[in-house]
């Protein structure tokens, strides 16, 4: 099917070369519009052929079905338009045999033989009657201008009415009219000169007859040249008229006689034209069916095309296509149909859309709230753990697991109560507890963390009931770690104590020990035993004295000043602790680089030094070292202190920085605790690094305190 | 084909090349011919198309008398008819343009080259009237021939 186009433009392309107009060919500009119409066809054709050959994609929809309506309703009037071309051709053929019969050649000869016997009849009769009058001396001498006007006249009358002739006229040699007469009486004032023919005639000396056809109708003249011996003298014109029924007939004759000539030699002129006129008539006729057989195909698949590329469009997701509406037929119906499928179509897609986009937009939300939930949560100091209605653990914080340090399994899923252990049962009495009641509640309790270390909390809880949990409930559980609250309170309540110690106990010592002093002065001697007494004595003395000692610790700290912050050469402080500790060989105070500076209250840091150099040599002994550095780091400049004394044990180490607590008899158990606060006073601190060989305590004081307290 | 500008104006000779037998045997068969002839004077342009300078369009016809055994010559461009007797005289009025005025030299620049082109078409019988008469025209002969002024 796909060769047809290609096979009939072929095909035409065929007839192309067959009708080429020759040389000579009939048809002219006609048979060359054919030519053209023809190739024109021909390459439309081909073009559209090759085309549909080299087409390899699906076709525009609708297209083959309308080069099918084409093709058939071009064939079916080219067929019988053919037929009908062939018929007309063998019947000119058969007319032109019948018109070009050679009896009708024989009788149309006959009869132009009839016209021309008649025609030649008159000619030899005027010939005969002038041949009468070629020696005629009169009109010799006549033509000469011998004779007088009026016997001419007369004598030419003689002439015209003797012979029957219209007219008859005389001419000399000069071509002069000598006399005229006619049958109407006087001729034309105005003389017609002769004509060539009679001129001629009487150069020549020849008789001549001449037909001159006039507006009166044909007329035959007749000239007879006039001579003497020295040649021609004049000339004799006579005028015959033809018969004009006669003459007319025989003129009609000659046309008929002309026209079948002419007819016949242009035979195959006149076939070639014919069939060039058949063909030009052929070819628009196939192209009117062409045209309208397109215009129609075109009108029945444009909503066939435009439904087909439609649903094209609607499978590759296109759902804004709408078909223009046609008229009401099937095909409108089904426009319409397809239509509305399609508006129904996109506000499917459209609801699926925006459905869509609410679950994404839900989806994002609730992941960008879990996110900040596990942000907050994983930020939050305080410990956040979920406990569901079952006791499970759904949610735990990492300030939850540093607090409680639960170990690997407490995971999500896993049964609070179960994961407590001994060591937790506070933890998990305070859920039990809360699993009874429906208000939230709150308890202060100790989770130890090791042999002799222990985590102070804070925890709350609260019931989280069904309906405001989105469908879950629970348990909600917060731990704040207060031990620094409590042991800032506990500092607090010491120096709160040491404060009403100093001012309730130093007053009344000085006078105890001034009166003990004064007994033994002025007693000692009237003393019965001066041992007895002077030991009594000397303890009131000492043990007064140790009050005061302890009264003056406690006031320090109850009273410790803020930190004055200035810049400090550590290295001259260092060299003030190694001329006061000279005396001691044990001790080494190791050189700092030189510059090295830090942000501190001399005087206090001087005092925590001095402290703890102090610990060190009661603790190493004679034998014993004691060494004292510093060490710059990136953050902080820190003051070390070892000694290789026998060690802090781990229990003494827990409470080490406790008040009043002290491993040695005569010790007041603040030293270290007020050597803590200033470090803490300086956003520092002080720690133990080591408890024994070497025993090693670390001052870390920050850098760039300067800066931050000037302003 | 022939040019003459020995003169002011230009004349040409020109004969129908065609078979001339055929024109007599026409005419003693008493067929009407005319032969029209189209003469163009064209400027010769390399580049472009040759320009038009002036066309003389002339028609002769020779309608045989087949009564008087005569052939009436007429020039169809002035309606100026004579009769003659002589068939080879009525040959010649058909296919010889003799000394044929074209235009007048001063229309004619010198250093060009021009060409003639002459288009004879032969009709026989009647000549036709009508707009149609074109579409059926036969094709007819044509000539050419370049000059310059001297």
């Amino acid at each position: 099917m796909r060769l047809v186009p290609l096979l009939v433009g072929i095909a035409l392309l065929a007839l192309v070369v067959w009708f080429w107009p020759g040389h000579g060919t009939s048809g002219g500009l006609l048979a060359w519009i054919n030519e053209s119409i023809l190739l024109t066809l021909s390459v439309l054709l081909m073009q559209y052929g090759v085309r549909l050959l080299r087409e390899r994609g699906e076709p525009r929809p609708g297209s083959r079905l309308r080069a099918k309506l084409v093709i058939g309703l071009v064939g079916m009037l080219l067929l019988p338009t053919m037929v009908v071309q062939f018929a007309a051709s063998r019947m000119v053929d058969r007319g032109m045999d019948v018109w070009f019969d050679l009896r009708v050649d024989t009788l149309l000869e006959r009869a132009l033989s009839l016209a021309q016997g008649f025609y030649e009849r008159i000619e030899k009769e005027v010939k005969q009657g002038l041949l009468v009058y070629i020696a005629d001396p009169f009109l010799v001498d006549a033509a000469r201008g011998y004779v007088s006007f009026t016997q001419t006249n007369d004598y030419l009358a003689s002439i015209r009415e003797h012979e029957g002739w219209n007219r008859v006229q005389l001419f000399d040699s000069n071509e002069r009219l000598l006399a005229s007469v006619q049958e109407s009486g006087l001729g034309s004032v105005q003389t017609e000169p002769l004509s060539d023919a009679a001129r001629l005639a009487m150069r020549l000396g020849h008789l001549a007859t001449e037909l001159v056809s006039g507006p009166d109708g044909e007329k035959l003249f007749g000239y007879l040249p006039l001579h003497d011996q020295q040649g021609a003298v004049g000339l004799l014109r006579v005028e015959v008229p033809l018969p004009e029924g006669v003459i007319q007939s025989a003129r009609e004759v000659e046309r008929d006689y002309r026209t079948y000539g002419e007819l016949e030699k242009n035979r195959q002129s006149l076939q070639e034209l014919f069939t060039h006129a058949m063909l030009f008539v052929t070819l628009l006729v196939v192209i009117l069916a062409g045209v309208v057989g397109l215009y129609f195909a075109r009108r029945l698949t444009a909503p066939v095309g435009q439904l087909a590329q439609a649903l094209h469009e609607v499978t590759e997701g296109h759902l804004d296509v709408v078909i223009p509406t046609t008229p009401e037929d099937e095909l409108g119906s089904l426009v319409r149909s397809f239509n509305k499928m399609t508006q129904r179509l996109k506000q499917n897609a459209l609801a699926i859309d925006q459905a869509q986009n609410d679950l994404t937009e839900a989806l994002a939300s609730s992941r960008q709230r879990q996110y900040v939930l596990e942000t907050l949560l994983a930020n939050l100091q305080a410990g956040v753990m979920l406990v569901d209605a079952g006791g499970a653990i759904r949610l735990i914080n990492q300030s939850m697991r540093r607090i409680l340090q639960p170990g690997e399994g407490w995971m999500p899923g896993v049964s609070l109560l179960s994961a407590c252990g001994p060591r937790l049962h506070e933890v998990a009495g305070f859920f039990e507890e809360l699993s009874h009641q429906t208000e939230s509640m709150q308890r202060e309790f100790e989770i130890p963390l090791g042999k002799h270390s222990q985590v102070h909390v804070l925890a709350r809880g609260a019931s989280l009931s069904t309906a405001g949990m989105g469908g879950f409930s629970g348990y909600l559980i917060v731990m704040d770690d207060i031990s620094e609250l409590v042991h800032a309170q506990r500092n607090q309540a010491w120096a709160e104590v040491a404060k009403r110690l100093a001012h309730e106990i130093k007053n009344p010592l000085t006078p105890i020990k001034l009166a003990a002093e004064r007994l033994q002065r002025r007693f000692r001697a009237q003393a019965s035993d001066i041992d007895v007494f002077d030991g009594c004595t000397h303890a009131i003395i000492s043990q007064v004295e140790r009050l005061q000692r302890l009264i003056a610790d406690f006031t320090t700290m109850a009273r410790l000043p803020q930190p004055r912050i200035r810049v400090v050469q550590v290295d001259e402080l260092l060299k003030e602790m190694r001329e006061l500790f000279s005396p001691y060989r044990q001790v080494e105070v190791a050189a700092a680089p030189a510059g090295l500076a830090c942000d501190c209250d001399p005087d206090q840091v001087r005092q925590v030094l001095i402290n703890l150099v102090d610990n060190g040599l009661a603790a190493a002994g004679q034998s014993g070292h004691v060494k004292l550095y510093a060490l710059e780091t990136e953050e902080s400049l820190d003051w070390h202190v070892e000694d290789t004394g026998a060690g802090i044990s781990e229990e003494s180490a827990v409470h080490l920085f406790e008040p009043y607590f002290s491993t040695k008899e005569e010790g007041s158990g603040l030293g270290l605790s007020i050597a803590k606060r200033i470090a803490e006073d300086h956003g520092g601190s002080l720690v133990l690094i080591s408890r024994h060989s070497p025993t090693h305590f670390c001052l870390r004081l920050p850098k760039g305190l300067n800066s931050m307290e000037q302003p | 084909m022939r040019v003459d500008l020995s003169s002011p104006i230009v004349y040409c000779d020109a004969e129908w090349p065609g078979d001339q037998s055929q024109l007599v045997e026409t005419l003693q068969a008493g067929i009407a011919v005319t032969l029209a002839w189209d003469l163009d004077v064209e400027e010769v342009r390399r580049f472009w198309v040759n320009k038009e300078v002036a066309t003389v369009q002339v028609a002769r016809t020779v309608t045989p008398d087949l009564l008087s055994h005569s052939w009436l010559l007429e020039d169809q461009a002035t309606g100026i008819t004579r009769r003659t007797y002589s068939v080879q005289e009525a040959l010649r009025f058909l296919v010889e343009l003799d000394h044929f005025p074209l235009l007048d030299q001063s229309l004619l620049q010198g250093q060009t080259t021009y060409r003639i082109v002459v288009t004879i078409a032969k009709h026989e019988g009647e000549l036709s009237k009508g707009w149609w008469a074109r579409l059926l025209e036969p094709s007819g002969f044509s000539m050419s021939l370049d000059f310059r002024l001297p």
